[in-house]
């Protein structure tokens, strides 16, 4: 039995994620599973870049594609060809769409979002409309965190484009997305952020990323101290290896530990995720480091179906992030997973794990200050307490709820009713 | 004599006796009957070059028991009147009774392509001759003076000094003649050629004996010399490791030349900067053609400063003014229709050179609310975005409803002027034109296109609220009065000054409040271009 009927609801994903495994692929599929879960009618709506047309595989017949030609779409504006356009308002109209919930506005264009005829609800997963630079709010090119954007300091990172340039960015971002609906930030961290930025707060609902398959955390995967040479803590990290996600922060720290021969006997940095896209230098400095340090491994790719298990098997999980972040969808598996997290100490990361309750915060970006916590971490008695304070994990389930809930709750602020 | 010391007129005394020389044998040998008999063969020709000059350069052998320096006739085929002067140098590989021999040929014989026959006959009746090698080597002159520099301090001191005076000739535009001039060097880093202006020429030159008085360059056919007033030596410690031991004259071993003509910079091949010394002599250097920039298409205006930080107080600076305009005046190029929709009314807007402003600007379009009996009308630029233009105007064709017409044109900044030949084609009587990188706000939007919708004869110009002049940013107006007044405003560096003289307009320019934006292409322009755009405003209104 549906819970409420707001009429049939497309979640729309900038990417399919059977292309692509980031945070908001993930949480939208999640949340289209959970909506129908609990009886509402649902469709997936994902963009599928041309060169992949052949790779995409849709999961169900809810399922609807938008071929999207990156040379078509400018990723300055974020303005997609009016053929990306016209594909949605096709969907819209033979699916009778009563309310499009876009989950980012990359590939779609934000001109898109706002042309179609029916209300529409952006997902926000970073900070894109605020930062040119792949919405990390982080400079460029020294890569320091960037407390607030404006056009001049934009500009200093993008002296090419000009601040007149970034000037017109923000209005065109700000006046194309004002006028949608509502928003939804998985973290109370980017709903400021947006809100500061100009978007309108009373429109901004925080919803967690929901898991696809929420369960009660599993056990600390050896209690009690570990003895040298009996085994050792595992340390691992999940997620793409990338500068942004702090990797080379990990390569620092094993650096350190291997200068601690009683440390390194004792504990293993484990490195989960797919290394794509990177520029050559860094592959080889994260090969040798590899190499040279018999406390790093490097376990290469890894199905998402099996991180629960791949996170059993460690007994933390480090977020060495070097940016914001926003709701990393990582913490929520780790949780899941029963491991504390090991996180910078801003933005999203620290709004997510309390230290010394569900986890350890060191300084962002700081590899003695992660070598800190996990000296912390691996005292008599720490897991157990970090195990111990690890919170319930939302499911697809609640999630959905919780976005009907926001859904009817903009409906009735702009006075239409809720959809359906 | 020293050969740092070469009389000044020495190399042309030397051309001078071969004239002579040449003179005579037209005079009496062309009709002397030739006979190359095995036993007169006297020697053979190797190579051969020409120089600018047209002056032929040979390496061979000779007999020792001939003259070094005769009339003659060239033969390959037909007589040519001709006179030689050769200086001697012992080779090991020749008969003890003959020696190498370098030199110089007055003739009008050049060398032809492929293989070809050649006599040198000379001597009482014409008796000797010296043939050419099968086949001769043709030589580039820079290949003949790297082949003297080598053998001249084995040569015949008395027989090589001539040509070493003819080649250091203050006259003479021989290629790498530096060393011969007295072991001087010199490089340039760039030349930035400016066609009806001239060049201006950075490089360094080293002369450790003799003073370098001044500067010429060889562009194609064109000889430019440095204008004096427009010349400084500076600094070149860069060059301290190159140069360990030359003490203060690394103070001004580099230098910085405005060359004042009419350089062929479609033909200027490799130049050669020539030297000039105090004395008189010369030395030149082949200079490779990679380090030639022309302003306006492969190096900005501003390239300009970095030679001459004081610019506009140099005193050129009216004719280099002057020669950017004409230069862009050559550049506007036409109007390329690619698809014209007749329209009683125009909205022109001419496209950013920034692919993301153009998705914007369509973008925005789309929202303006141009209907009625008006049409659209792009002014693209030909290179650059092109593909996302014809995208753009598709999607423009299908979305708006309204007439569509789309023009390639060479510069956007300077799309003003290709505007009566756009509107003529569409057949548009009035027209509401908006430069590149304007963007309109909706208010502003409205208030441009009520204009356009009215049928007025004064111009309006678009205040954007950005606290500049209107002008020709943004205006709307009748196609007539625009073709009729656009002969007379003057092309500025950029595309736009001020209001760049509509206020000129019959009537004078009514101001019509639009908001929006200026940015990119339409920001405010260079330094430069405002000292350049004030000098032609100076010029237009003096004259």
């Amino acid at each position: 039995m549906p819970e409420r009927d707001p009429g049939r609801i497309a979640v729309l994903s900038h990417v399919h994620p059977a292309l692509s495994r980031g945070g908001a692929e993930i949480a939208a599929h999640a949340l289209f599973t959970g909506l129908c879960e609990i009886g509402v009618d649902a469709i997936f709506v994902a963009a599928c870049p041309e060169q992949d047309r052949a790779r995409l595989r849709l999961g169900s017949a809810r399922e609807r594609v938008v071929h999207v030609d990156a040379g078509s779409y400018d990723p300055f504006y974020h303005i997609a060809s009016p053929e990306v356009t016209a594909q949605l308002a096709r969907i819209v109209e033979a699916d009778g769409i009563r309310l499009l919930n876009f989950h980012h506005f990359l590939n779609f264009g934000v001109n898109s979002l706002r042309a179609l005829p029916v209300p529409t609800v952006l997902t926000l997963h970073e900070y894109l409309a605020i930062c040119h630079h792949s919405g990390q709010m982080v400079t460029r090119p020294a890569r320091t965190l960037c407390p607030a954007s404006a056009p001049e300091a934009c500009a200093a990172c993008f002296p090419e484009r000009g601040a007149a340039r970034f000037a017109m960015r923000e209005r065109f971002l700000r006046d194309a997305l004002g006028g949608l609906g509502g928003f939804v930030s998985p973290s109370r961290f980017l709903a400021g952020r947006m809100a500061d930025w100009g978007l309108p707060a009373a429109r901004i609902a925080v919803i967690e990323n929901g898991l696809r398959d929420a369960a009660p955390p599993a056990p600390p995967r050896k209690p009690g101290p570990k003895q040298a040479g009996e085994d050792h803590w595992v340390f691992g990290y999940f997620g793409q290896i990338n500068p942004f996600k702090g990797v080379e922060l990990l390569l620092e720290v094993a650096a350190l530990v291997e200068a601690d021969p009683a440390l390194a006997g004792r504990l293993r940095i484990r490195i989960h995720g797919v290394m794509i896209g990177q520029p050559a230098e860094f592959v080889a400095r994260f090969e040798a480091a590899v190499a040279r340090h018999p406390c790093l491994e490097f376990a290469g790719p890894y199905d998402n179906a099996a991180v629960g298990r791949l996170m059993r098997d460690c007994d933390y999980v480090v977020v060495p992030s070097t940016w914001w972040e926003n709701s990393p969808v990582v913490i929520q598996e780790a949780f899941q997973s029963g491991r504390p997290v090991l996180c910078g100490d801003i933005g999203g990361m620290a709004e997510k794990v309390t230290d010394g309750v569900s986890g350890l915060l060191f300084r962002t970006g700081n590899r003695q200050d992660l070598l800190r916590a996990m000296r912390r971490a691996m005292e008599p008695g720490v897991q157990a307490g970090l195990c111990a304070g690890i919170p319930a994990v939302s499911g697809r389930a609640a999630m959905a709820r919780a976005y009907l809930a926001a859904f009817a709750g903009f409906a009735a602020a702009a006075g239409a009713g809720a959809p359906g | 004599m020293a050969e740092s010391v070469v009389p000044a007129a020495a190399g042309a005394s030397v051309l001078q006796r071969l004239g002579t020389l040449r003179e005579a044998a037209a005079a009496t040998l062309m009709g002397v009957q030739l006979r190359p008999v095995a036993a007169n063969l006297r020697g053979f020709i190797e190579s051969v070059a020409v120089d600018a000059a047209g002056v032929i350069w040979v390496c061979g052998w000779l007999a020792r028991d001939q003259p070094l320096e005769f009339p003659a006739i060239v033969f390959d085929g037909k007589k040519h009147a001709a006179a030689v002067s050769l200086t001697s140098f012992p080779r090991s590989d020749l008969p003890a009774q003959a020696h190498a021999v370098f030199g110089a040929i007055l003739v009008d014989w050049r060398p032809p392509a492929g293989d070809f026959e050649l006599y040198i006959f000379f001597g009482e009746g014409l008796a000797f001759f010296q043939r050419g090698m099968k086949p001769v080597r043709v030589l580039e002159p820079s290949a003949a003076m790297e082949q003297f520099e080598q053998i001249r301090g084995n040569c015949d001191r008395a027989t090589a000094l001539p040509l070493q005076r003819m080649i250091t000739s203050a006259e003479s535009w021989l290629p790498e003649t530096a060393r011969a001039g007295g072991n001087a060097q010199a490089s340039v880093d760039r030349i930035l050629l400016l066609p009806g202006f001239g060049a201006f020429v950075e490089g360094w030159a080293l002369s450790p004996t003799k003073r370098v008085n001044g500067f010429a360059m060889k562009f194609g056919d064109t000889v430019v010399r440095a204008d004096p007033q427009a010349t400084y030596h500076k600094p070149r410690h860069d060059l301290r490791d190159t140069f360990p031991d030359i003490g203060p004259l690394l103070d001004r071993i580099g230098f910085v030349a405005a060359f004042r003509g009419a350089i062929d910079v479609e033909d200027a091949g490799e130049p050669i900067l020539k030297l000039v010394f105090a004395d008189g002599t010369s030395a030149n250097q082949l200079v490779p053609a990679k380090t030639m920039r022309r302003i306006g298409h492969s190096a900005a205006p501003e390239a300009v400063l970095a030679l001459f930080p004081s610019l506009r107080h140099e005193g050129f600076f009216g004719d280099f003014a002057r020669a950017l305009q004409a230069d862009a005046v050559a550049r506007l190029g036409g109007c390329e229709p690619w698809r014209v929709a007749p329209a009683r009314r125009a909205v022109v807007l001419a496209m950013p050179a920034d692919r993301s402003d153009a998705f914007l600007l369509a973008e925005e379009l789309g929202q303006a609310g141009i209907g009625g009996d008006m049409g659209l009308v792009l002014l693209a630029e030909r290179g650059g975005i092109r593909p996302e233009i014809l995208a753009i105007f598709a999607g423009l064709e299908a979305r708006l409803g309204v007439p569509c017409s789309l023009f390639f044109i060479e510069d956007a900044s300077h799309a003003l002027r290709t505007l009566p030949r756009a509107l003529q084609a569409v057949g548009a009587a009035r027209f509401l034109f908006l430069g590149p990188g304007v963007f309109l706000a909706p208010a502003g939007w409205r208030a441009a296109l009520a204009a356009l919708a009215k049928d007025t004869d004064g111009l309006q110009g678009l205040d954007l609220g950005e606290g500049q002049p209107p002008g020709a940013d943004g205006f709307a107006w009748n196609t007539a009065g625009l073709a009729a007044l656009l002969p007379r405003l003057p092309v500025f560096l950029g595309g736009r000054h001020g209001d760049n003289g509509l206020g000129r307009a019959p009537g004078g320019m009514q101001v019509l409040a639009a908001p929006g934006w200026r940015i990119g292409e339409a920001g405010v322009g260079s330094a430069l271009a405002g000292w350049v755009n004030r000098a032609l405003e100076a010029d237009d209104a003096r004259a």
